[in-house]
This record gives C-alpha cells, structure tokens and sequence, in this order.
C-alpha cells in the first residue's frame, strides 16, 4: 500500500447516531407518494410523463431509500404511464433500489481514483467484516447497508473515501474504516461509542446530498 | 425583460453592484463550497467563519464561491482586505479558523504560512490582452505582495491557461448578477440581437471546436446538420452525465459557473432552431443539479428564458433531467432514451440522433464544456478561438488527473503540451513514495500509456495515435502499487457491471472478460489467456453496438501490450511484482519507471507531512525521487539498464 496519505485528514469519522436493531424499517407511505406526484409532476402531455417518471422515482429513492413496487404504481397510475415501464427504471438504474436499507448507510466509492489508492482492498475488509458477500447487502444485524459505488463520488483528492449516511469521509485507512463501523455498528471504539438514536427521525437518510444553504 | 436595454440596464446595475463588492470597505471573506471541498470540511469553515466574526463583532462580507481548481488544497478561503487583493489560503481546516480570523482577517494581516498567492482584481486571466487574440499563456503577473507570490506563479497555475475557468472561484454560482458583471450571457445577447442563426453556427463552424465528451465530433459541423434537419420541433440536449470514474469536470462546471452552461444551451437552441433545450445532470452531484436549477430560474426571471426573449420573438425553455447513475446514459442515443424516461439503452446509427432523437425529432447533444465555449466563440468570433492551439484541438482544455500526483484536482490548458508536461509541470509530478507507471487515458475507454510514450501531445489527435485517447480529459495516473492486471481486471468489471445488456459481445464478453482476469490474478492462468483477451477484446470491439462496448476491451488490450512482462510474471511465476493480486509470493520484478521531476528546493510543495501548504525549508528530505527514465538509467547505472533491456529480450517485447 501507497504512504500516502497521511492521517492528517480533517475528517474524523463522524459522530453518528446509530439505530436500536429491533426498529424496523419505514415501509413507503403511498399517500406521500401521492402528494409528491400532484404537488411537483403534473406533466403537460404525455412525453413529459413518460420523462417525469424516472426524477419521480429518484426523489421517492432519496427520501425513502428504495422504491417499492406499490409507489411505482402510484408513480405510474399518476402519470398515466404504464407500470411495467415505470418499474423497468428502478431495476436497471443502479441508484433506484427495490429492497428497503438498514439505517445506516456506507456508500463506498470504488471509482479509479480510490481503487488506485487502495479502496479495494477496504472494501474487502468491509465485507469481511459485517459477513456480507455483494453490494447493495445489509449486515446480518440489520444495521448498516454496504453500497458500491463504481463511477465517482466528485472528491478525488480525498481518496479513498467513502459517504457514510450522506456524509463523505476521506483519507480511509483500515482503522479508520473499522471506528467507522464500530459507530456504525454501536460498539465501543476507541472511547468513542455510537450513540443510540431516539427514532428513525434522527437517523440521516443516505444520498441526500450536502446541507448547502 | 421586454428588450435589448432593459438588460443593458441589468448588466449596469450587476456591474455597480460588483464594483461595489470589489470596493467594499469591508473585507471579504469568500470560501469556496462546491463538491471538492465540502468533503473536506468546507461548510464548517464557513459557519465557523460566520460565527466568529459575528461573535466578535468583525464586519465582514462573507461569500460563497465554486472551485478554483485546486483540489488538492481544499477548503480555501479567499480574503480581500479594502484596497487590497485577493489573498487566496488553501488547506483551511475547521480548526484553522479561528487562527484565520486572527491573523488574515482583523486588523488588514495576512497569514503568510497558509497562502497559496493573491490575485488581482481580474482574476487570473489578468494582463489578458485584446479579446482578439488567444489568452496568454503562463506568464508570470504580478510582484509579491507581502511576501506572497502571484497565484499565477503558483507551480500549478504555471504552464494553465485559465479562460473557461475565469470565473471559477470568483462569482457567486447562485447569483446571475455576478455572472453578468463578469461578461455573462453577453454572448447570448449578441447572437440574439445582432446575429442570424446561420451566422453563429458559422462561426461556431470556423472555431473548429470538438466536443469535449469523448468522440470529439465537431461541434459546428453538428450544429449545421441540426440546422438544416427539417422538423417542426428541434431540442439541444446538454449531456451532463459525466458516469465515468475520475472525471469530475463537468459537475465542477455546474457547480462553479452554471450560468455559462445555460447560455451555452440557449445559443445552441436559437443556432439550431430548438425551442427546448435539456440538461441532462448526473444524479451523483446534487449540488450542482442544485445550483443549475436555480441558475435556471434566475435566468428566467430577469427574462433571458421564457417567451419573447428581449423582444426578438425568440422563444427558449430549459428543463433540467437527472440521470439515475447509469454509465451508459453517457452515450447519445441512451441518453436521449434516458432523457425520454426509457430503459437508456442505445440504439444502431443510423439515423443519427440531429435527424432522429429525441422524441423522434432533430436533436442536437452536446457536452457541458463544448457548449460553455459557445459564448466566447459567439462573442470574440471563431477565429479568434480558432487560433488558440494547434489546427485539429482549438481551444481550451479541461483535464482532471486523478492518482498519485501532487496537485489533484481540475486544470485548464491549451492542447500544445505533452503528457510529461501535464503531469510534471501542471499537477505537480508524483507524490513522494510513488513512481511512475502509466496513464490510463479517456477515462476508462482509452488504452493505458506506459512511460515511454509519455512525449506524446495531449490532443485529439496525437494521442489517437499513440493508441490512448483524449476523451473527456480525465486521467489516471498509475504508481508501482497498481498492479496491471488488477487495474485490468477493474476497469474490465466496471464495464462488465454497467454494460447495458442489449447487445451480446459485451454483456457477455465483459463478464468473461473479467472472469479470465481474476484467472490471472489468482495465479492459476495460462499464456494462452493472453491470447484469448487479444481475441475476445478485438471481437467485443468489432461488433459492439455502441462507442462504449466498443471502447470497453481497449484499455485490456493495451495493457496486456504494454505490461506484457507483469502478466507474463503473474502467469510463469505466479508472482504479482506490485504485491496487490492475491497470490501468496510477491516478487522484485522491473518495469519501466519515469521519474517526474521534482525539485526538493520548491518552495511551493504541498508536503504530505506539512499542513501549511508551501514554503518549506529548502534542502528538506523528502525522499528523493529517482530521477529514471531511460536514458537516465542507462546514464546512471548501466547494469541495471542492460539487464532491462535483457529482460525486454526475453519477454519479446519491442525496444
């Protein structure tokens, strides 16, 4: 492995809270599926239907996490486009998923800049330790989902890094992705315990972009 | 806005209102927040800032600002005292920020240890001589100011031509009155009320601008053939996918300078006669799909979009579309299939997409950055553009270099310097620790260089030939811990993931691909796999449906060319020289290192130990390059020469 870099980074692993594992997750409320259909996508004809259909589809993801097959159908049914089209999106796009997450979210990015600098390797040792054998999987204990990110996350010269529950995190090094799980796991590390969340509220959602003003 | 003067009036208002800033006699504060550095903790520093000063009292106007480029010394911080320049600190941490506020904010100071140079009020395009001819190259501008240098003396600003980034890093991206004041949708303005389309899509036409996205098809002879296609309804789709790994251009462009992406679309509409244009943004980079939208909406408030547009009866709509992180959305029919909210799946051409697109109508698909030089084109003419590089690359060019180099991050050059040149002279050469190893060109579609073919130009043109390719300028540079096979193998497996599976050589050949690969890292492959990539990557690029199957097998095959020996060893030996397969023995093997240049006594280096960002001591250790490239060797050591040239010998490969 590369010297570089250093473990100078500004970013620590950040102080996360963390779920209780017997809360179990939202199912995706179809009249919120609803009200986001009629208060943004109201297509003018059918082409801007058939083009709404897929941001409709990302913000539900975005929200929720994933998209069920029943808000598919209150996408379709609201713009008048045929189910099967609808869902054939979330199954091909890689950021539309059809199975809810866990909680915590670990979005590695394995673009070429960090596989370059060793975030193979991370990633192995990420699946080796939550017991997990493809992207996409949630660890047995329910709390935290391994994503994949094959293109590229904007933040090269921090690599390896990684977005862990919408958050990006640099500079990644063995330890450092162990105290990252420890958090995220809720064990005791390094002094630092994950603090248990009160609710799903509190508990960030993933992909949500950067709380820019 | 009903007419020509009432946007006069705009733009003198924008200007007053940026000679304002310019002469505010408050200091200004601007930190750069945009996807590089918010990672880096870049919002932070900007509460911070905004809570210390207010804390004590410290009257400050406090910006926000795109990237500058400098990736690699995130999060920066501009400070402009009255009557002073712009002094711009990099690598300012949380941590760092009340120190700044003691030292480069109150009282006028400046903070010495941290600036990476000032810049003067024009940016640093200053001295920028008459708009007729090319922008200057890098000289140096300017005196120290208080024993700071000029940002342009900055070793990574040396051999950049910043023109399409001149406003990055200096206007606001939310605010459309920057832009203006900063000769925004001037362009625009001019092809609207004094030109006929036919006019700018000649000048377009004589620039011989190609596009930046890949293909580098001209954009003046698409725009001509989107002119003349007959069709009651035309749209200009602005492909903003950018689904390649390491190439953050694009998103940099949305996030630092939106306005000039827009006013890009909207010359594209009047020239080809489109009504609708699209953006179509990668999902990956909610800041810029944010900043665009508004920078949309902007425009359409001080009546640039809309109906009617200054009164000349030019109608333009631009709606924003989001790609869902799909890699083959990048390619130009899947795109419009994507935009149309179908599976993007790419079709066979003919028809081409300026005859048959979107909706079944002419469409025209450009690239971020070649639609952002439509407003210099429009403005200063295609001749002037024409003159900036050699004949077949006009223009500028912005390069992402990601990997083991020094400065990280997005730069700008005129296509007349070779790819030594690139990465010694502009990114800095490699990080200590590091040597050299290849150039993965293209993104992930282009063949990967070794050192040997590194005096090569960075064109359209020059890197065709040497088997590489310019693509949207997003590089990877290689070090002694990649090992080729496994770079091989990963490229292989992201094509193999983001196949589309419409056509079978490459949902089935990339796979498979793949699987001879991990053959060969583990140990257990034989020669005669070498031969099978040669075969199966040329069949998977024969008859491949689309440019991005087709490209998929090249950087295979140039690597099992030019790293024949690593692969030899991993399957002979069954040893990876670089230590990464997963085979038990690793061993000492040689390959062809480059040494990049690197001076111990530069003032300016990022040292990887040191977090203040230049002046270290002269004459400190930092681990010396080995300065070996091949002539050198042979200079320095002609054993070891000899025995490459033996080893070169025995594994048949050509001097």
């Amino acid at each position: 492995m590369a010297q570089w870099p250093p473990d100078r980074t500004p970013n620590v692993a950040p102080d996360l809270p963390t779920i209780p594992p017997s809360a179990p997750p939202d199912p995706i409320d179809p009249g919120w599926v609803k009200g986001l259909m009629e208060e943004e996508y109201n297509a003018r004809d059918w082409r801007e239907a058939n083009e709404l259909a897929l941001l409709a589809l990302m913000d539900i993801q975005e929200h929720w996490g994933y998209v069920s097959e029943d808000a598919a159908a209150v996408v379709a049914d609201h713009l008048g486009v045929e189910l099967q089209r609808v869902y054939s999106l979330v199954t091909f796009y890689a950021d539309l998923r059809t199975t809810p997450r866990a909680g915590n979210v670990y979005i590695a990015c394995d673009g070429a800049a960090c596989h370059t600098l060793g975030s193979g390797e991370l990633v192995d040792r990420i699946f080796d330790r939550l017991g997990i054998t493809h992207k996409g999987q949630t660890s047995p204990d329910g709390r935290v989902t391994v994503e994949l990110w094959s293109g590229c996350m904007g933040a090269c010269q921090i690599g390896p890094m990684a977005s862990v529950n919408g958050r990006h995190v640099g500079f990644l090094n063995p330890e450092k992705v162990d105290r990252i799980l420890d958090q995220l796991q809720g064990r005791e590390a390094g002094g630092r315990a994950g603090r248990q969340a009160e609710s799903w509220a509190e508990v960030p959602r993933a992909n949500k972009g950067s709380a820019i003003r | 806005m009903a007419d020509r003067s009432s946007f006069d009036r705009f733009r003198e208002q924008s200007v007053q209102a940026w000679d304002a800033l310019q002469n505010s006699d408050r200091t200004v504060v601007t930190v750069a927040l945009h996807g590089g550095s918010i990672p880096a903790g870049a919002e932070d520093v900007y509460q911070g800032l905004r809570f210390a000063t207010e804390r004590r009292r410290i009257p400050i106007v406090l910006r926000q600002t795109g990237s500058l480029g400098f990736e690699f010394a995130e999060p920066i911080v501009q400070v402009k005292h009255p009557g002073g320049p712009t002094v711009v600190y990099g690598q300012v941490t949380p941590d760092d920020v009340v120190e700044l506020v003691d030292r480069a904010i109150t009282n006028g100071g400046v903070w010495a240890e941290k600036a990476l140079g000032w810049v003067g009020p024009d940016g640093l395009v200053e001295g920028l001589p008459a708009t007729t001819s090319p922008p200057p190259g890098g000289e140096a501008a300017g005196e120290p100011y208080q024993g700071i240098p000029h940002l342009r003396d900055h070793p990574f600003m040396r051999r950049q031509t910043r023109w399409l980034m001149r406003r990055w890093g200096r206007i606001d991206p939310d605010s459309i009155e920057d832009y203006i004041a900063n000769g925004g949708y001037e362009g625009f303005v001019k092809a609207l009320t004094a030109m006929t389309p036919d006019e700018v899509v000649e000048e377009v036409k004589k620039s011989n601008v190609r596009g930046r996205g890949g293909a580098g098809f001209q954009m003046g002879i698409k725009w001509e053939s989107g002119r003349r296609s007959r069709g009651n309804q035309k749209y200009v789709i602005c492909n903003g996918h950018e689904g390649e790994p390491n190439v953050f251009k694009d998103r940099r462009t949305f996030e630092s300078d939106p306005h000039v992406v827009l006013e890009g679309i909207m010359i594209g509409c009047y020239a080809v006669g489109a009504n609708i244009g699209y953006a179509f943004i990668g999902g990956e980079f909610p800041i810029g799909i944010k900043r665009f939208k508004r920078a949309i909406k902007e425009a359409e408030r001080a009546g640039l979009l809309g109906k009617d547009i200054l009164g000349t009866g030019f109608d333009c709509e631009v709606r924003v579309r989001i790609g869902g992180g799909a890699y083959i959305s990048g390619e130009g029919s899947a795109l419009i299939y994507s935009v149309q909210g179908d599976r993007p799946q790419p079709r066979t051409k003919p028809p081409r997409s300026v005859e048959y697109g979107l909706w079944g109508k002419p469409t025209v698909v450009n690239n971020v950055e070649t639609l952002a030089n439509a407003p210099d084109i429009v403005i200063h003419g295609g001749d002037w553009f024409h003159a900036i590089g050699p004949d077949h690359s006009t223009g500028t060019k912005l390069v992402t270099i990601a990997g083991p180099v020094e400065y990280t991050g997005v730069s700008e050059i005129v296509m007349d310097i070779s790819i030594q040149e690139l990465i010694d002279d502009v990114h800095g050469g490699m990080r200590r620790g590091s040597r050299f190893k290849g150039f993965q060109t293209g993104g992930v579609s282009g063949g990967c260089l070794p050192a040997d073919q590194l005096g090569f130009k960075v064109d359209f043109e020059d890197m065709n030939d040497v088997g590489g390719m310019l693509g949207s300028a997003g590089f990877i540079v290689l070090d002694q811990h990649t090992c080729a096979v496994d770079w091989a193998r990963y490229l292989m497996k992201f094509n193999a993931d983001e196949s589309c599976g419409k056509c079978t050589p490459c949902r089935i050949g990339c796979p498979a691909l793949t699987e001879v690969l991990d053959r060969i890292r583990f140990g257990s492959g034989a020669e005669s796999d070498l031969d099978l990539i040669n075969y199966a990557g040329k069949q998977i690029i024969e008859i491949s449906l689309c440019g991005l199957g087709q490209a998929a097998p090249a950087p295979i095959l140039s690597l099992v060319e030019n790293y024949h020996d690593e692969f030899l060893a991993h399957i002979r030996e069954h040893a990876c020289p670089a230590g990464q397969c997963p085979i038990e023995q690793a061993a000492e093997l040689q390959f062809a290192t480059v040494g990049v240049a690197q001076t111990l006594d530069d003032p300016y280096r990022i040292g990887r130990d040191n977090p203040a960002p230049y002046r270290l001591e002269a004459g400190e250790d930092f681990g010396a390059q080995e300065v070996s490239r091949a002539a050198d060797i042979a200079d320095a050591d002609p054993a070891r020469a000899a025995d490459q040239r033996t080893d070169d010998a025995l594994v048949g490969r050509p001097d």
